[in-house]
């Protein structure tokens, strides 16, 4: 067994490359472009202020690392804020963990897709019947997650050569960015042995990249040792452009060597097609609420509304933990202060600006769970198992609207569990509640921006089922908007095509309620739409 | 009265490919109508029709007197569907997944439900995730023969069954056309047609090619024949009718008939005197055979027989 343990890998390797060409360059060529667009907007602004105020732009970069470094809210988006009076620091702060947690992304559905989805589907038994090894499926994606990485640190060291960037410097930015995609690919391996269903390997593996993502946005907005338990955190720690340190490297060499070591242990003690954890029996007999349209897709639904409004209140409250630490930034920082005042604004301000900033983002994420549960007929749909429901007395209009209800419903659920795990964990620190009502309500301006992006999904949907990812679509562009909008230095008109640009005035801001209208009515029509024109179209049977 | 099922020239296209070309289709009530076609002649397609899953582009179709695209709903209460490829909800059990379908569809009589899980040898606890192909079938058949449908619509049900419960599904057929329904059955087995069907269509690239009593068809085909005759038999060769006339010896031969003429090829043979005689009228396989085999030549001429007879 162990002798032709790796047996057809590389046709395996080339299948996979075959299956993903597409996929990967796209992934692949995004990536790098959101890197490669950094130095290029950033030295824009930083040479146009310079002219402007008439200094140097070394002294412009020093003036705003010093703001930045106050600033709670992008630290905890973006990262430790180091070396930020260099061009490479700041570059790289930029980029941030945001793209990094992309570049996990990226990895942890690579994985899943030519693992676990390849056996759910089957095609792993054919695979098998092969002359393949045991371990073949496993090397062959791992080859393949390892080339992907590397080609992603390259092309990104690259780019901060061609900037004029420390070659050594520019390498090691690279070599971290592969070592954050590597060690996500790694825990996802983990997890595709544990679960038989590729959804909750895909979904364990995301909840673990929220959770290294909020422990390095505590520990880095309070710079304590939260941050080094996280692998995200560790990718950042090797402060590339400032005082480098190696560690982090062998930490992540390490942890994907054991990691990469757990799942050949695993595959080999399991059968082709089940999981580490078995299935139980279930009820013989249906509830009663099963009988009905709506229950019906609330039952294909509530797992994944339950773990995303869990997600939602976590992140929430992982956010709310630091909000404390704004106050603390100004209260210890006197010539902080000082410049403040002067602007006019107040400690309060300044709370009502990290919220805003971070309900925005969670509105962008929970944004994905919302298009995740809109897509739920579509994947029915492919699944082959809305024909033979369709083909019982339920009718098309009701048996969408049902799902599309649930979607509706879930916008709000979400983004009020965020409001209320922020408030919660500020006031646990704090010892009382802030503003709790203004909170919760900022929460809930944002829904609508939700809406309108899921509107449009059912309307591409019930057009053609083809066309349904077109919504994703749309999401890349919101969050291009909201991540890079201001780097990129896009025109007014192309930053207010993003729905949640609309509803962010809240707390502490006057919110136009014509935008929160408009929004409504978007959704409301293009849903309609959507759902009329489903029941026009044929059902996608091939 | 009406036809349960009625399709005049329907057609169907999907982009450049034409799915049905207009198909004709009717089955009366209280009928059991074998749908055959090769694999990809439009079965399934005309099927979707028939549910409403898809739209058609030309032609008039009526099912138990109403519209399958408009009426949709109304009819999917008279009517029970297992599709050929059933996919269950990985994390719905089998009894859950059949109470589904039945609240949802044409009912459920909990006694009846609980008796076709017996009879089928179902376990109505194991999630949707663990079913075999031949057990998911059965999910699907037992949501559909527990409920009040007035017409049954199977598109290969029993492909994934081990024979034993192709014998259940064939005698519970038979139990609920007593009850008078109207059953579509599409089907590749032909033993299953032979002993549950009255009619037959056969479709294919999208057409109804043959359609009537197994009887009907089977007259429209050849006799094989082998017999020994007192007499010279080598002059039967030249008979209207006769092919693939092959002499073992000079009194002994074997040859088809085309049905049409077997009785003047009969009385011809027994002018000779017969000796010995047997004759095998033709089987199912060669009947479909004539219409599954490739592109017919010229009118119905088949390259398996050489030789047309409409």
């Amino acid at each position: 067994m162990t002798k032709n343990g790796f047996a057809g890998t590389r046709q395996l390797v080339r299948l996979i490359l075959r299956l993903d060409r597409i996929k990967l360059t796209l992934w692949l060529l995004g990536l790098l472009t959101l890197v490669a667009i950094t130095p290029f907007s950033l030295r824009a602004i930083i040479d146009a202020e310079a002219e402007k105020s008439g200094v140097s732009a070394e002294q412009v970069l020093a003036e705003q690392a010093a703001l930045l470094e106050t600033n709670a809210a992008s630290i905890a988006l973006q990262g430790p804020p180091d070396a930020l009076d260099t061009f490479g620091g700041r570059y790289a702060f930029e980029i941030g963990a945001f793209t990094l947690a992309i570049v996990a992304l990226m990895n942890i559905l690579l994985i899943a897709r030519h693992t676990r989805a390849e056996e759910e589907s089957g095609r792993a038994e054919l695979v098998r019947a092969a002359s393949v090894g045991p371990w073949s499926a496993l090397a062959a994606v791992s080859l393949v997650a390892l080339a992907t990485n590397l080609i992603l640190g390259l092309g990104t060291s690259v780019v901060f050569i061609a900037d004029g960037q420390d070659v050594g410097r520019s390498l090691l930015y690279g070599a971290s960015m592969t070592f954050c995609g590597l060690l996500f690919a790694a825990i996802a391996l983990i997890w595709v042995q544990v679960f038989e269903y590729g959804r909750a390997a895909t979904g364990m593996s995301l909840a673990v990249l929220a959770l290294a993502f909020a422990l390095r946005a505590i520990g880095d907005v309070k710079s304590n040792w939260l941050s080094m338990i996280s692998p995200l955190g560790w990718v950042q720690a090797v402060n590339s452009f400032g005082d480098v340190i190696l560690w982090p490297f062998f930490v992540s060499m390490l942890a994907v060597a054991i990691a990469v070591g757990a799942a050949i242990a695993l595959v080999v003690r399991r059968d082709v097609g089940a999981g580490l954890i078995q299935q139980r029996p279930g009820p013989p007999t249906a509830s009663q609420s099963l009988g009905t349209p709506l229950g019906f897709a609330w039952r294909l639904q509530r797992s994944t509304l339950f773990w995303w409004t869990v997600g939602a209140m976590f992140m929430g409250a992982i956010y709310g933990s630091v909000i404390s630490a704004i106050d603390d930034f100004i209260e210890d920082n006197e010539s902080m202060r000082e410049v403040l005042e002067g602007m006019g604004m107040s400690g309060d301000a300044l709370r009502d600006g990290f919220i805003t900033v971070i309900l925005s983002m969670i509105a962008l994420i929970a944004t994905a769970g919302v298009i995740q549960s809109m897509l739920r007929p579509r994947s029915e749909e492919v699944a082959g198992r809305a024909e033979p429901v369709l083909a019982t007395a339920i009718s098309r209009r009701e048996w969408l609207t049902s799902h599309v209800v649930l979607t509706a419903l879930a916008a709000p659920v979400f983004m009020v569990a965020s409001g209320i795990g922020l408030s919660v964990t500020d006031a646990l620190v704090v010892g009382q509640f802030t503003n709790f009502g203004d909170t919760i309500a900022a929460a809930l301006v944002r829904v609508p921006a939700l809406w309108a992006i899921a509107g449009l999904g059912v309307l591409l949907y019930g057009w053609a089922r083809r066309f349904t990812f077109g919504v994703w679509a749309v999401f890349a562009l919101v969050a291009i908007i909201f991540l890079f909008g201001d780097l990129l230095r896009l025109p007014d008109p192309a930053m207010n095509l993003s729905p949640i640009r609309h509803v962010t005035h809240l707390p502490g801001g006057d919110q136009g309620w014509l935008s929160v209208g408009v929004l409504c009515a978007i959704a409301a029509v293009s849903g309609a739409t959507g759902i009329a024109l489903f029941g026009r179209r044929d059902l996608d049977t091939a | 009265m009406t036809a349960a099922i009625q399709v005049e020239k329907l057609s169907k296209a999907f982009g450049t490919t034409q799915a049905l070309d207009e198909l004709d289709l009717r089955v009366e009530p209280g009928q059991v109508m074998g749908f055959l076609g090769p694999n990809g002649s439009g079965k399934s397609t005309a099927i979707r029709v028939l549910m409403g899953i898809l739209r058609h582009d030309s032609g008039n179709v009526s099912v138990l007197g109403q519209d399958p695209w408009t009426d949709a709903v109304d009819l999917h209460r008279r009517i029970a569907y297992v599709p050929g490829d059933v996919n269950l909800w990985p994390g719905l059990t089998g009894g859950e997944t059949i109470d589904l379908f039945g609240r949802l569809g044409s009912g459920l009589d909990p006694k009846r439900r609980d008796e076709m899980i017996e009879r089928f040898d179902l376990d109505p606890t194991k999630k949707g995730r663990t079913y075999s192909k031949g057990n998911r079938q059965k999910v699907a058949l037992v949501a559909a023969l527990a409920g009040n449908a007035d017409l049954f619509v199977f598109d290969e049900p029993t492909s994934g069954l081990d024979p034993l419960m192709e014998t259940v599904f064939q005698n519970t057929i038979g139990e609920i056309l007593t009850d008078g329904k109207t059953v579509l059955l599409s089907s590749h087995i032909l033993a299953e047609v032979e002993s549950l069907c009255d009619q037959v269509t056969i479709i294919r690239e999208g057409r109804t090619v043959e359609a009537g009593t197994l009887a009907e068809l089977r007259y429209l085909t050849r006799t094989a024949v082998e017999a020994t005759t007192t007499e010279p038999i080598t002059a039967v060769a030249s008979v209207d009718g006769v092919t693939g006339f092959v002499a073992h010896d000079n009194h002994h031969a074997s040859f088809s008939v085309a049905n049409a003429n077997l009785s003047e090829v009969m009385s011809h043979v027994a002018d000779l005197g017969i000796e010995a005689i047997e004759s095998q009228p033709p089987t199912l396989e060669e009947l479909f055979m004539r219409h599954y085999a490739v592109e017919p030549a010229n009118g119905g001429v088949d390259k398996n027989n050489g030789v047309g007879n409409r």
